[in-house]
């Protein structure tokens, strides 16, 4: 019970984000391509359902790929027929953090809770379109089909792997998703092994709007959102500046994380709608793929 | 002003350490949660700076601190008590005066004890006896010992009881002066609790034509103040009810029920809401009833007899009685009917002459005696002359139509009477013609019916028919019954007429108690004697003469002022008694002042949560040290289970003080309550024990109350409390488990004899109890013995809810009910094992079902009855 009603939760919260995209699709015919389109042909003969061309039977065809029907109508030749060849795209989510990532502030949804959305709603988009879509660094190897929407649902809210801890498969999309509180070494790392698999690193900072704006005064007793970390300050306004500064000198080093064009860093924060976010998102996708 | 405990007033020193340490007190931070710990993390901490605590927090928390210690010191304010040596004498006012406010004469009473070191004797106001010198706590057992008499204070006798030695002399007078005597006699310097409660009282009732009236009269007249009257018949249902509103300064006021004639016959008693007390109280006897009726007749037991007609049309307007001309001559009716009496003794026909000519009405059926006797030319006892012979309509030998009652003259007495039915009559005398009289009713063919003629200050009335239904539709109409309550009205006498009159002495029926209760008199009581003075109040002699004597005849009600008291009296007032106790108060204020620091503290102001919650520990350690007689004021015991029991459905029993017995109706409670929910949707939380001289009881629907021998009576506290939750509409089921043996039930009978009970009627086979959830025949318990008494259904009709408030038994039903977590019975169910207990346990559902729904299941006694009502034949 406990496992199940937040899953539950996030799968519904995930397919409302994700059940918006068609309308916006209708608007962006860019992103719509992708999401219908699904499959991603690769214009030779190969292995699916999508009838490619007929040609002469040859010797060492199996003799049941010879396509009858169209074979009798033709005097004395063999058709075989022939399909193209698809190959699904591969998807990799992470999503995870330290205890920051728990916080969210007035009334508005953990940052943890933002991230998973994201990245469910991204996995149902994926799985709709037919790509195989998995964890990163999860046990269960990538797949398609609508059945994995639970399975990556059911991942993301119990397994917490660290970054450093997973492996890209062959080609595949990674999506990071994190406020990244963390060295930005760890990132980079990781958009490493994904180019080496040649493969390509997207990451997704999410932060909440009271980091960026810090709006605090006076003396004030700081606490992580568990409350492990606590920290005291006298006059919190005299420590803004300070913070700021650090805050966008992180900022910089997770964007210098990029290297190649199809990789991205996006900022995203707890107040804005998440569709907008998906619609890029799809974009890039689509982007890197071309 | 003093100190309970002055010591603690050196808490006062650490007041400017409270104010030390409150300044040097570092601000407490904000606390808030943040999601850039990491970066604060890399951020270095800064000194932080104390910040003040504000001036006015200051102030606040020195106040509160103050408040608390000075009224943990417990001071008193006012006179200090003294704490007098020597022995002293208690003079008790135990009239019907006191009665109204008793509990606040004993208050005093105790508060008199309490200030004494001495010996005390206690001396009762109305009965003038002196106790011995008891110690103070023997003191208190006899105070409650001491009965309130329907009388006033009688200070002449007190006086002259009082004991020779020169112990103090404190006064608890009821509140009224007696007329008759006056406190001048007594020792000068007595202490004087004088009552500030006004005294309501009821003068003697009073007929004036159609009402009856009576005084409403009160002592203290300087406020507005309401009550309300209400008219009880014999056993006990409210008749009627009347609203009085004093304005002030008004002392007096006539309170009138204006009532049917056969509502007004009822009326036994008046009584004022909520004050039970004798002067409150006004009787009337069966002389009262307006009406009395002698009725000569061969018998009223059949349907062929007259008398049987004649009762039951004069029954709801008049008290009849039977017996010959003599007999019934000497009760002095009013109205005399003979039924067909011919034939009349010269003495009989003496008296009777005599009885009209003093203003008696005499009524006469007619009939074949009438006839047969023959009648003079000038019988004074008939309006005019009859023919001999009677008159046959319709008969086989006749051609004459039974004849239909035509008219009724409306200048006659009968005024008003209007017919709605056909009467035929086939038989009637006449009169003979060109006699003079008055004809109130006649046929269509204009032969009289009735007929009546004056007689001295009397008058006679003859109907021409007989009085059962042979000669005529007459006896069986409702014409009958509308003349018949006609004559009774026109016969009214007057009450205090006959009060005067002398005669034999009376016998006591009924003494009235100080708190107006009628209970039986002594074998030795006094009777009453016509004439004279009246004896002790109560009611006076037999069936229709029965005469009521009250305690208070409305000869002016005055408040026993100051000035009426003996010289050099010091007053007490038992309102202010004593001196007063400031430290709830302080304690209070400085709760107050605390939460009001707290609340700042937590508020906007970004200063001090320490603070607060230092109050809050302050305060609860200070809770725990408090004294023990200031903690007894600052937290009364509050109602907690009360509520609890007002949240869900609970049963309750009285504990009784005996531990067995109370575990025993824990127990069958709970196991009631165990088997009430499995089998029904009565689902009541867990019982709870109460004791009715502290706890609320309004809040039950049902009380159980083991009574067993050997128990110490309840207080009149207690006592008056059941009678509420009685009234409240709450079922009392007092349990004997004696199986009804009479020698057992002396305990029962102290208590029911206290208790204003309603009547009591053994269980009848169609009552509701027997029905309402199971059917049952009985309500066994362990015991089967004995009846079940239960509240009588007359008295039930009165009820709003239906709920016969009380039961009495001796079956022990708890015993048979107990169970404990397990559901193991702790008890032997009696004969008949287990299935004994079953039937108990629906006993006790039907109970609590009848208590939760009253009389909701009542009307499937009367299934049958309806449905033949309604003619659907149950084929």
């Amino acid at each position: 019970m406990n496992t199940v009603s937040p899953r539950v939760q996030l799968e519904r919260q995930a397919a409302e984000a994700a059940a918006r995209m068609p309308d916006l699709m209708a608007a962006a015919q860019h992103a719509a391509e992708v999401v219908t389109a699904g499959r991603h042909p690769r214009r030779k003969p190969g292995r699916s359902d999508t009838f490619w061309q007929f040609r002469d039977y040859a010797v060492g065809d199996p003799v049941s790929a010879i396509d009858w029907r169209q074979s009798a109508r033709l005097a004395q030749r063999l058709l075989v027929r022939q399909t193209e060849w698809e190959q699904p795209q591969t998807i990799l989510l992470w999503c995870g953090g330290g205890e920051d990532f728990d916080f969210g502030g007035d009334g508005r949804p953990p940052k943890r809770l933002r991230g998973q959305v994201i990245a469910l709603a991204l996995a149902i988009l994926a799985l709709r379109g037919g790509e195989r879509t998995g964890l990163w660094g999860g046990m269960e190897p990538p797949r398609s089909g609508n059945q994995s929407v639970h399975r990556i649902a059911d991942g993301l809210l119990r397994h917490d792997i660290p970054l450093s801890d997973g492996f890209p498969t062959e080609g595949a999309t990674v999506v990071f998703i994190s406020d990244f509180h963390a060295p930005t070494d760890d990132l980079a790392v990781a958009f490493e092994k994904v180019r080496q698999a040649r493969g390509r690193g997207i990451a997704i900072v999410v932060e909440d709007p009271a980091e960026a704006t810090f709006p605090f005064n006076g003396s004030t007793r700081f606490e992580g959102a568990n409350g492990q970390a606590r920290k005291v300050f006298g006059q919190a306004g005299a420590i803004r500046d300070d913070y700021l500064a650090l805050r966008q000198a992180h900022h910089d080093a997770l964007r210098d994380v990029v290297r190649t064009a199809d990789e991205a860093v996006i900022f995203h924060q707890t107040d804005h709608p998440i569709t907008p976010l998906l619609l890029s998102l799809v974009q890039q996708l689509e982007g890197g793929r071309r | 002003m003093s100190f309970a405990a002055p010591l603690v007033l050196a808490g006062l020193l650490a007041l400017p350490l409270i104010v030390w340490l409150l300044r040097a007190m570092p601000p407490q931070p904000v606390r808030k949660v943040f999601g850039g710990m990491y970066f604060l993390d890399a951020l270095s901490t800064p000194k932080m700076q104390p910040i003040r605590t504000p001036l006015l927090i200051l102030i606040l928390r020195i106040l509160a601190f103050s408040a608390l210690i000075l009224g943990l010191a417990g001071p008193r304010l006012g006179q200090p008590v003294d704490q007098q040596t020597g022995d002293v004498t208690i003079v008790v006012g135990n009239g019907w005066d006191a009665a109204q406010h008793w509990d606040e004469t004993l208050t005093a009473a105790r508060d008199a004890i309490a200030k004494s070191s001495g010996n005390i004797r206690l001396l009762t106001t109305t009965d003038g006896t002196l106790s011995a010198p008891y110690s103070p706590r023997a003191a208190e057992a006899a105070l409650k010992a001491i009965n309130t008499n329907a009388a006033l204070d009688d200070w002449q006798a007190v006086a002259e009881a009082l004991p020779a030695d020169n112990s103090r002399l404190v006064l608890i007078p009821g509140g009224v002066i007696n007329p008759q005597t006056s406190l001048t006699a007594l020792p000068a310097q007595p202490s004087v609790y004088l009552s500030e409660t006004s005294v309501v009282a009821l003068g003697q009732p009073r007929l004036t034509g159609d009402a009856i009236s009576v005084t409403l009269v009160r002592s203290r007249t300087d406020g507005p103040s309401q009550h309300s009257v209400r008219a009880l018949s014999q056993d006990g249902r409210t008749v009627s009810r009347e609203d009085v509103t004093f304005e002030a300064g008004e002392g007096e006021r006539d309170v009138v029920f204006r009532l049917p004639l056969a509502l007004r016959n009822e009326v036994a008693r008046l009584s004022i809401d909520g004050v039970r007390s004798a002067g409150a109280t006004a009787l009337l006897g069966t002389s009262a009833r307006r009406t009395l009726a002698g009725i000569v007749s061969t018998g009223s037991e059949t349907l062929r007899e007259g008398g049987f007609y004649i009762e039951r049309a004069l029954a709801p307007s008049a008290a009849i009685i039977e017996g010959d001309v003599a007999s019934l001559i000497g009760d002095e009716p009013g109205l005399m009917i003979l039924d067909d009496v011919g034939t009349l003794r010269p003495q009989d026909r003496r008296a009777l002459t005599n009885f009209v000519e003093q203003g008696g009405i005499l009524l006469r059926f007619s009939g074949p005696n009438m006839l047969t006797a023959g009648t003079g030319r000038n019988d004074p006892l008939l309006p005019a002359p009859l023919l001999g012979g009677e008159r046959a309509l319709g008969g086989a030998l006749t051609w004459a139509e039974p004849q239909r009652v035509a008219s009724i003259d409306q200048e006659s007495p009968l005024a008003g009477i209007t017919l709605r039915e056909t009467i035929s009559v086939r038989r009637q005398v006449l009169t003979e013609p060109g006699s003079i009289a008055d004809v109130w009713a006649s046929l269509a063919d204009e032969t009289p019916l009735i007929t009546a003629a004056r007689r001295g200050r009397g008058m006679v009335v003859l109907i021409h028919v007989s009085a059962v239904p042979t000669w005529s539709d007459l006896p069986v109409s409702g014409l009958f019954a509308a003349v018949m309550q006609r004559l009774a009205r026109l016969a009214e006498t007057d009450l205090n007429a006959e009060t005067a009159e002398a005669g034999s002495p009376l016998p006591a029926q009924k003494h009235l108690t100080g708190r107006g209760r009628l209970v039986d008199p002594p074998a030795d009581a006094q009777a009453f004697v016509p004439g004279e003075d009246p004896p002790q109040p109560g009611l006076y002699g037999e069936g229709a003469s029965e005469i009521a004597v009250n305690a208070f005849t409305g000869e002016g009600l005055d408040a026993l002022t100051p000035g009426a008291l003996p010289r050099g009296s010091r007053l007490l007032q038992t309102a202010t008694a004593g001196e007063s106790d400031w430290s709830a108060w302080l304690v209070a204020a400085g709760l107050i002042l605390l939460i009001i620091d707290a609340v700042i503290s937590m508020g906007s102001f970004s200063f001090s949560r320490t603070g607060a919650s230092a109050s809050a520990a302050s305060l609860a350690a200070l809770l725990i040290l408090l004294p023990d007689p200031v903690q007894a004021q600052l937290r009364p015991p509050l109602p907690d289970q009360a509520e609890e029991a007002t949240l869900t459905l609970r049963f309750a029993y009285v504990k009784t003080g005996d531990r067995s017995i109370d575990r025993v109706s824990q127990a069958g409670l709970f196991g009631l309550t165990r088997e009430a929910t499995r089998r029904s949707a009565l689902e009541p939380g867990a019982p709870q024990g109460v004791d009715p001289d502290r706890d609320e009881l309004s809040v039950y629907a049902l009380l159980y109350w083991p009574i067993r021998a050997g128990q110490q009576p309840p207080s009149d506290a207690a006592l008056q409390r059941l009678e509420d939750f009685m009234n409240g509409g709450g079922m009392l089921i007092i349990d004997t488990a004696d199986g009804g043996s009479p020698a057992r039930s002396q305990v029962l009978r102290n208590v029911l004899g206290r208790l204003d009970a309603p009547p009591l009627e053994p269980l009848r086979e169609d009552h509701v109890l027997l029905f309402s959830f199971y059917a049952l025949d009985d309500l066994p318990g362990r015991n089967s013995g004995g009846d079940v008494w239960v509240e009588t259904r007359g008295a039930l009709d009165q009820r709003r809810d239906g709920v016969p408030s009380l039961i009495v038994s001796g079956r022990d039903w708890a015993s048979a009910w107990a169970v404990d977590e397990n559901g193991i019975p702790l008890r032997p169910a009696g004969p008949g094992g287990e299935i004994r207990r079953e039937y108990a346990w629906r006993a006790g559902i039907n109970m609590a079902m009848v208590a939760i729904t009253g009389n909701y299941k009542a009307d499937q006694a009367d299934v049958q009855s309806m449905l033949d009502a309604l003619g659907i034949d149950e084929r």
